[in-house]
């Protein structure tokens, strides 16, 4: 159904009008929480649109781009002072299948019902099994990654996954998004959604920036929908955080619009049709973190960070007025990154320091703790298939987790020598590549432990024990399999990992049609979700966003306007 | 003219004390000032000096904006020989109207120790082949990083035996500004097994005080081979060779050349072949059987890549 409420210029001015007003009334943003947790009605909304969503991640352009093409009126309100979320910086490998041109191209086949079959059929899983550590070292040998726990419809999200795949896929070929080519990869089907997923070109995140600035695959899917939306009469709010969401009862009745902070000033946007909420993950948020996995409140970085905070309050404000939570269905599992000598993952200038290129092998180096000594084998988890780039499953975060750390987290250093570094062509510039902090080098292992602040006895003791069991082949203490190099040649090289959540999975119930559902099973009525802040299928990856983003515009410019 | 009886009370304190430890020869840095009870302003001479009397520092006072009765900065040099030492600090000093300021001595100590020194082994041949010298490289660095050329360091077993020596060159290795280094030729133990011996820097003739330092080093001793294994090793998908990679044969390992290919001596027997994992490529490993020379492929498959 199209609308003929676009925004004008007037309700612009309006807009500023009304705004001035409500910062002439009582400071409603210093209001006390209590006092915000009743449902009010505002008197008078200071914006109105269509569709109010919020965020401009994958999921939020997507929504905007299809909501608008459909004649909505949109506006979108982001926290940040840049569109994008995380999305702008992730690689840019789209999940996203079902037959499209350059899968034809490469000869790959896959339709929608393959598609679904992957999602749903756990038989079509490999049986392969995998062993994993406890945090004592104890190995157990258990069957492969979800491969029950991952197999179901989940609403319905399944279904319309694989049924708009391909058209989705096609809308952002037809948009510019600067695809490359299909490719394949193992256990892609499990985690990405497609067996054969799509590479972007990298595209400058940061569009007025300069030519030296980060670039990433994510901008190149980013900016298409962002101008689609845009083309098509969407408006963008930035630095403007959503506090609240408004209901016409305090957990009964319709979502009215929502309550936004622009810098110290309350306003109040008006949903015609619906709100729909892309915040995002909840690896950010304390409070989220204990109920999801209680663990994580060790790791206070979050992979995006600085240029986005997850802070969960998306997810927050929908269980404010009535929303249930979906568990999340494997994000324990797998999305962890680490980088050595950043506490950041994908994060460049000017936003900060990205770390060594490649992790340093861990078949070269040792890990130690504050102590000085080794605490598990490095290539823990290397047998896992969860384990994909950079990432390391849950048992190697939770490992660290119990070891001494600081406010950054567990400290963990990588202890290696010079052969390695030369080998790897590591590049630990400090202040370009790592961080001061977490790097230092030093011609004997005394010294080096002496300026990482480790006991010098203790990792002399530890790196010599290690060396000897190197020349005797075996791993006697920890049962690394690959002994490849003694830490022997100078100057020896300690840099710290710095390690994030990449991603999580639950968040709030939505079905099939991204309506967000109450405790009872019902949709809340113009309240719609998707992206990490949504639970559901356990996608990672661009993917699930994107797609679910587009069907929840869709969605909700076909809706009633009140 | 002043006389005696109208000298002011004054006493020193420490804007900046000793250490309580300090190495040998170091540069120790000390700032102090005079106090009056009458807050004169004052000139004169500050004097460092041993238990023995010896003059080790003088210096005037100075007056500034920041500061008054004060001295900038100063440093003095510590003892080369480990011991424990007490210096005293004393001043001389006259306000503008010529009236004496009397401040008694004060004692500081502090410990001098020796210049710690810590080392490090590289370039062990593995496998260590019986019977057959063998050469490593040592080096040593001290902490406060004195020049160490020309001091010897020796090659010792658990049992104290003393397998090589070497004498430290003239110029620090590579990357590190304080590491003076050695090639040691070293005899071969006569059996196979894994060892555990000790490189030592004693007895350093240096000018100043030095600790005496030690590192363990392993090293894995086999037989001499007598067949060759040759690996080629290739990208599974693309058929290319892969160059510099490892190939392990425990206890024996090698290289692979631009060819992909590495060619490595071993002595009869079972074993496993492993490329271990490298640049986008997952690990190999497989199990051979080597009873004559043996030609072996080793398909390296890629590893998954990150997914976002």
């Amino acid at each position: 159904m199209s609308s003929d409420n676009k925004i004008t210029r007037r309700d612009f001015i309006k807009g500023a009008a009304a705004g001035a007003a409500a910062a002439a009334l009582p400071n409603l943003a210093t209001t006390p929480v209590a006092a915000q947790s009743t449902s009010t009605v505002p008197a008078k909304w200071d914006y109105e649109a269509d569709v109010i969503v919020v965020g401009s991640g994958g999921a939020g352009v997507a929504c905007a781009a299809a909501a608008a093409e459909k004649k909505a009126s949109v506006i979108v309100v982001e926290a940040n002072d840049k569109i994008g979320g995380k999305t702008i910086l992730a690689g840019g490998n789209l999940g996203i299948g079902g037959g499209t041109r350059m899968q034809i191209a490469k000869g790959y086949v896959e339709n929608a019902e393959i598609i679904y079959q992957d999602r749903t059929d756990w038989t079509l899983r490999t049986d392969k099994t995998m062993t994993v550590e406890d945090v004592e070292g104890g190995k157990h040998t258990i069957g492969q990654w979800r491969r029950i726990a991952g197999a179901e419809d989940a609403e319905g999200l399944s279904r319309v996954f694989a049924d708009r795949s391909l058209d989705t896929w096609n809308w952002l070929d037809k948009m510019g998004c600067p695809f490359i080519q299909a490719n394949v990869s193992e256990f892609a089907n499990v985690y990405r959604g497609s067996r054969y997923y799509t590479t972007t070109t990298p595209k400058p995140v940061n569009r007025e920036g300069k030519p030296t600035d980060m670039m990433a695959g994510g901008a190149g899917l980013v900016w298409p929908m962002y101008d689609v939306a845009v083309k098509n009469g969407a408006k963008f709010f930035l630095k403007h955080k959503m506090t609240k969401i408004i209901r016409e009862g305090e957990r009964s009745g319709r979502v009215l619009g929502i309550q936004v902070d622009a810098g110290g000033k309350t306003l109040y946007f008006k949903a015609k049709k619906g709100v729909f909420l892309g915040t995002g993950s909840w690896k950010g948020n304390k409070n989220l973190k204990v109920l999801f996995l209680p663990w994580l409140i060790k790791y206070p970085h979050v992979s995006g960070e600085p240029y986005v905070n997850n802070d969960g309050s998306g997810i927050q404000a929908g269980l404010d007025i009535g929303a249930s939570l979906t568990t999340d269905r494997g994000s324990d599992w797998h999305g962890w990154h680490r980088h050595a000598g950043s506490h950041w993952h994908s994060i460049k200038e000017p936003y900060g320091l990205p770390g060594t290129a490649n992790e340093p092998l861990d078949n070269a180096c040792i890990y130690v703790n504050a102590n000085g000594k080794r605490f598990m084998s490095e290539e823990i988890g290397e047998d896992n298939p969860a384990w994909v780039g950079g990432s390391k499953p849950f048992y190697f975060a939770q490992i660290c987790a119990l070891q001494p750390g600081n406010e950054h987290g567990p400290i963990v250093w990588i202890i290696l020598d010079d052969d390695a570094r030369a080998k790897q062509k590591l590049d630990f510039t400090v202040g370009k590549v790592v961080y001061q902090e977490m790097y230092a080098n030093a011609p004997t292992i005394a010294e080096l432990a002496t300026k990482i602040n480790v006991p010098a006895a203790t990792l002399t003791e530890t790196v010599t024990r290690y060396n000897t069991l190197v020349a005797g082949g075996k791993d006697l203490d920890w049962g690394k399999k690959e002994l490849a190099a003694k830490i022997e040649k100078p100057p020896f090289h300690a840099v710290m990992w710095g390690i994030q959540k990449h991603n999580t999975l639950g968040g709030l119930t939505i079905n099939a049609k991204t309506q967000v559902m109450d405790w009872y099973s019902k949709p809340i009525p113009g309240l719609y979700a998707a992206g990490e802040c949504a639970g559901g299928m356990d996608l990672i990856g661009l993917a699930r966003p994107i797609l679910f983003g587009r069907v929840a515009g869709e969605t909700i410019a076909d809706e009633k306007a009140i | 003219m002043t006389a005696k009886g109208q000298a002011h009370e004054a006493h020193i304190s420490w804007i900046k004390p000793a250490p309580s430890e300090v190495d040998a020869g170091s540069d120790i840095t000390l700032m102090l000032q005079i106090e009056c009870a009458l807050k004169c302003t004052l000139e004169g001479q500050i004097k460092i000096e041993d238990a023995a009397g010896v003059v080790i520092k003088e210096l005037a006072l100075v007056s500034s904006e920041e500061q008054t009765n004060g001295t900038d900065e100063f440093v003095v040099k510590a003892p080369i020989w480990p011991g424990k030492y007490s210096w005293s600090a004393s001043a001389t000093c006259k306000n503008e109207e010529g009236i004496l300021h009397v401040a008694s001595p004060v004692s500081f100590s502090f410990t001098v120790k020796p210049h710690a020194t810590s080392l490090a082994v590289w370039d062990i041949p593995s496998p260590v082949v019986i019977g057959s010298p063998f050469k490593i490289k040592v080096g040593v660095q001290c902490s406060a990083g004195c020049k160490l050329a020309g001091q010897c360091v020796a090659v010792v077993t658990q049992e104290g035996l003393q397998m090589g020596t070497a004498t430290l060159g003239e110029g620090p290795w590579a990357d590190t500004n304080t590491l003076y280094w050695a090639e040691a030729d070293v005899a071969a133990p006569g059996s196979e097994g894994v060892f555990e011996w000790t490189v030592k820097f004693a007895q350093p003739n240096l000018e100043m005080a030095h600790a005496e330092g030690s590192y363990p080093f392993a090293f894995t001793a086999a037989k001499p081979p007598d067949h060759v294994v040759t690996v080629q090793v290739v990208d599974k998908e693309e058929k290319t060779p892969v160059p510099n990679a490892l190939v392990m044969l425990y206890p024996y390992r090698g290289t692979t050349d631009e060819r992909g290919v590495a060619k490595i001596g071993v002595s009869r027997g079972e074993y496993e072949l492993r490329v271990p994992k490298m640049d986008k490529w997952k690990s190999y490993w497989t199990n051979i059987k080597v009873e004559q020379d043996l030609d072996v492929k080793a398909e390296l498959s890629l590893a998954p890549i990150d997914p976002s």
